[in-house]
Formats: structure tokens, C-alpha cells, sequence
């Protein structure tokens, strides 16, 4: 890379990071702080909506539809740990993409998630997740339409964000997390 | 409200992360085999006789696992199993952070040193 492009390179990765740090400043999206175990060290970054804070409120007082030993407010703290953390994310069982309506574009929506959990969102970057909403796993696998409806809320979510660069184009789960494993 | 922590009670934190360790720690295992030696789940629930769909439950989370499944699972997966109760070796708050500085983590490095966004390790692609 010449010296010009590279400038231009870390002037647009300037920028465009002062954006998400900027829509932080402005109240548009909020950080979730690790929690992690001493000896832990951050690795991914996590933001979220102001609307997200009605799921992160609601989690402590649902139940798992699975009647298993973690309630789904211990099920979420590992969730945060692990992706905020430095472990490996497994595929599938921990994130995926939310697929479009055939023939539709990829619209850049993934999902974090635990037995009982749903968490939707995108990636503006590879390792750094903004959550918009949230749901009890069994409700959304209940309701017909309601993964379109969250799919939709959140590209609704991501276009009303001045973000120059607004999420990963890539379908690959590569693209969107480096540290993973196919379980 | 710029940033947001969630947390739970103590008690609530150690059990919810231990049972999560353990979990993926099977998880990664059984991920291990799969990629080197073709194991299947159903090749799993025939060694401990149960069914194929209890398998994939308790590796998924969706069933609850005890400790004689947990042996049973490490012993499937041909790995050792090591149990310890240890004092906290470090205070709480030592965590260094390693993720760079946003404005930097995506400009190339002249050294040609992998950066945090591309850290892998052992046995994880």
C-alpha cells in the first residue's frame, strides 16, 4: 500500500470509529462493560440501543422454558463474559446470521444466544456487536414471523444510525468474529 | 447512560459460569474429534447408549448434564478430566484490556505482528 492510500486508510478508520464513539457520546447507543473473571482480558466490544435496556431489565425475571440448572439471567452473564472475553464462540450454538426472506439481499443481522436467550443485532465490525433487541428463545420459536420482525427491526434500527460504514457485509462467520470454532 | 454492566448475585455468577465452562469445554472437545477423527453425535450417544437427541441437548445447553455425564462425555472423547478447588489467585479487577485502541485496531502493522483481531489459538480456526 502506498503512504497515500495507507493515510487515507487510517483517516477513514478514524472516522469512522469516531462515529461509534461519537453516537455513544450522543446517547444513540450505550457500552456493555465487561464483567469478567480476574485474569480475564476484554477482547470484543459490545453496544446496544437505549431500547435494549427494556430486555437487559426484563432477563432477571424470566424463567428457562428448558426447566435447565442456569436461569436465563446466569445463561446471559456467561454469554457476556465469553463474547466480551477471549474465548472461542461457537458457531451456530452461540451466534448466527438471520437469513432474509428468499430473494431478498443479505441484510447483515446476526444473533448472539443461549438456551432461552435471543439477542438481535449487527456487526459494524468484525468483533465489536451493537444488540438492538432481545427475546425469550421460546417466544420468538412460538410466534410465526417474529425472527422477520426483529431481522426487519434492526436493519430499521441500523439505517436510522449515522454511521458511515454501518455493518459487515460479509455472510462468512469469519467475517464478523476471528476467534471461533465449528462445534 | 453511556455504558451498562450486567450483573447478578455472587452466587448466581459462579454457578452460571462454571456450568458454562463446563459446557464448552465438552463443546470444544467434541469439536476437536469431530474435525480429526469424523466423531459423530450419534457415534457419541451409541458409546453412552442414550439417544442421539440427548446428546446434542445437553452439548447444546438445552439439558441439564451431571457429573457421571460429564465423565461419561470426557471419556468418549478420549480427554482426561482434572477437578480442582483453588484459592483466587488474582484480585478482582486484574484484567488487562486487549483490545487496541479502536482508532488503531484496524491500521496494518508495519512489523507484520498478528493484532487482537486476528488472535487465533491451538486447535481453533
Amino acid at each position: 500500500m502506498n503512504s497515500g492510500a495507507k493515510d487515507l486508510s487510517i483517516y477513514l478508520v478514524l472516522t469512522y470509529m469516531a462515529t461509534l464513539t461519537k453516537l455513544v457520546a450522543d446517547g444513540a447507543l450505550f457500552e456493555i462493560e465487561p464483567d469478567l473473571d480476574p485474569g480475564a482480558q476484554p477482547f470484543r466490544y459490545l453496544y446496544a440501543v437505549p431500547g435494549f435496556r427494556r430486555f437487559l431489565d426484563e432477563v432477571p425475571s424470566l424463567e428457562s422454558a428448558w426447566n435447565i440448572e442456569e436461569t436465563p439471567a446466569e445463561q446471559l452473564d456467561d454469554l457476556l463474559a465469553e463474547f466480551l472475553g477471549t474465548e472461542p464462540f461457537a458457531v451456530r450454538w452461540r451466534f448466527g446470521p438471520l437469513f432474509p426472506p428468499r430473494g431478498k439481499p443479505w441484510p447483515g443481522v446476526w444473533e448472539l444466544k443461549t438456551a432461552d436467550l435471543r439477542i438481535f443485532g449487527w456487526f459494524p465490525r468484525r468483533n465489536c456487536f451493537i444488540a438492538v433487541n432481545g427475546c425469550h428463545a421460546a417466544k420468538v420459536k412460538q410466534i410465526h414471523g417474529l425472527y422477520g420482525a426483529f431481522r426487519d427491526e434492526v436493519v430499521r434500527v441500523r439505517n436510522a444510525l449515522p454511521i458511515d460504514e454501518p455493518y459487515v457485509t460479509g455472510e462468512d462467520y469469519h467475517d464478523v468474529i476471528s476467534l471461533l470454532y465449528f462445534p | 447512560m453511556t455504558s451498562y454492566r450486567f450483573s447478578i448475585s455472587p452466587k448466581s455468577r459462579t454457578v452460571g459460569r462454571f456450568l458454562g465452562r463446563v459446557r464448552r469445554e465438552l463443546q470444544r472437545a467434541f469439536a476437536e474429534e469431530k474435525r480429526a477423527r469424523n466423531l459423530t453425535q450419534a457415534e457419541i450417544a451409541r458409546a453412552l447408549g442414550v439417544d442421539r437427541a440427548v446428546v446434542n441437548r445437553q452439548l447444546m445447553g438445552t439439558e441439564n448434564i451431571g457429573l457421571r455425564r460429564v465423565a461419561e462425555f470426557a471419556w468418549v472423547l478420549g480427554r482426561d478430566l482434572h477437578f480442582s478447588l483453588e484459592k483466587p489467585s488474582l484480585p478482582i479487577g486484574s484484567n488487562a484490556d486487549l483490545r487496541s485502541e479502536p482508532q488503531k485496531e484496524k491500521v496494518p502493522s508495519s512489523s507484520g505482528a498478528p493484532s487482537a483481531g486476528t488472535y487465533t489459538a491451538a486447535g481453533v480456526t
